[in-house]
């Protein structure tokens, strides 16, 4: 065999399979579309939703805001500030943390 | 998105865009996620009579009275239940309204956090989601 030969069977054809395998387990990765992870930032927009189903598309009026009208927007730092308005009614549930 | 159509989005808690990190414009789930969670929501609606609905985003301290305010903004709150979610505080907030809680015991919601949380402890945000709306629909059939 010649040097060349050597070359191309013991250094080019391993890198290029090296290579092709590299591609596979990164590749994949890099085209996934970002996840949350545990201790990680969550940057992802706040999402609310109810089921397509549910019987709040029959009062849709209430959900949607009648035209023309806006909401007063929340003032920087009030994120989803409890609603003093709303009238307090017994509620129950749960919380956990992670 | 895809099912864009299919959910109701509020901006309700959004404080607008971070300046010192981006923030994405989509949700964490993929479509596919938001399938299986819209299947598994219709199907507690459907099984239960009650509006389930789940918040994903950030809840301001302090967390249970926010989540309760959103819970009131639902049109039926008495009949709903709410799944709040904050993954950057790692808290998970159920609140059941006043009907709702007679077929919804408190001991059977911490249950379901226990499993949701679990699941968000993994990073599977939308596994979790829909392992408690089965619990939690689950439960509320078998009163």
């Amino acid at each position: 065999m010649t040097i060349t030969q050597t070359v191309l069977v013991y250094v080019v054809i391993p890198a290029a399979i090296a290579g092709v395998l590299a591609l596979f387990v990164f590749g994949a990765g890099a085209r996934r579309a970002p996840r949350y992870r545990p201790g990680r930032p969550f940057a992802f927009a706040p999402v609310w939703f109810v089921s397509a189903t549910a019987k709040n598309q029959a009062n849709t009026d209430h959900v949607a805001l009648p035209a023309g009208e806006e909401r007063p927007a929340l003032p920087a730092g009030a994120s989803a500030a409890p609603a003093a308005a709303q009238p307090a009614t017994k509620k129950g549930g749960a919380r956990g943390t992670w | 998105m895809v099912l864009g159509e299919q959910q109701t989005a509020h901006d309700v808690a959004d404080t607008g865009p971070d300046a010192t990190t981006a923030v994405s414009v989509d949700g964490p789930f993929t479509s596919r996620q938001l399938f299986r969670i819209d299947k598994a929501l219709g199907a507690a609606d459907q099984e239960t009579g009650f509006t389930f609905s789940i918040y994903v985003g950030a809840l301001a301290e302090p967390t249970r009275a926010t989540a309760a305010g959103l819970h009131s903004q639902l049109t039926d709150p008495g009949e709903s239940v709410l799944i709040a979610i904050s993954p950057e505080q790692r808290i998970l907030e159920i609140v059941t309204g006043e009907h709702a809680a007679h077929r919804l015991p408190d001991r059977a919601c911490a249950l379901a956090a226990l499993s949701m949380t679990a699941a968000f402890g993994g990073g599977d945000l939308a596994g979790g989601v829909v392992t408690g709306l089965q619990m939690l629909s689950n439960q509320a059939r078998s009163h």
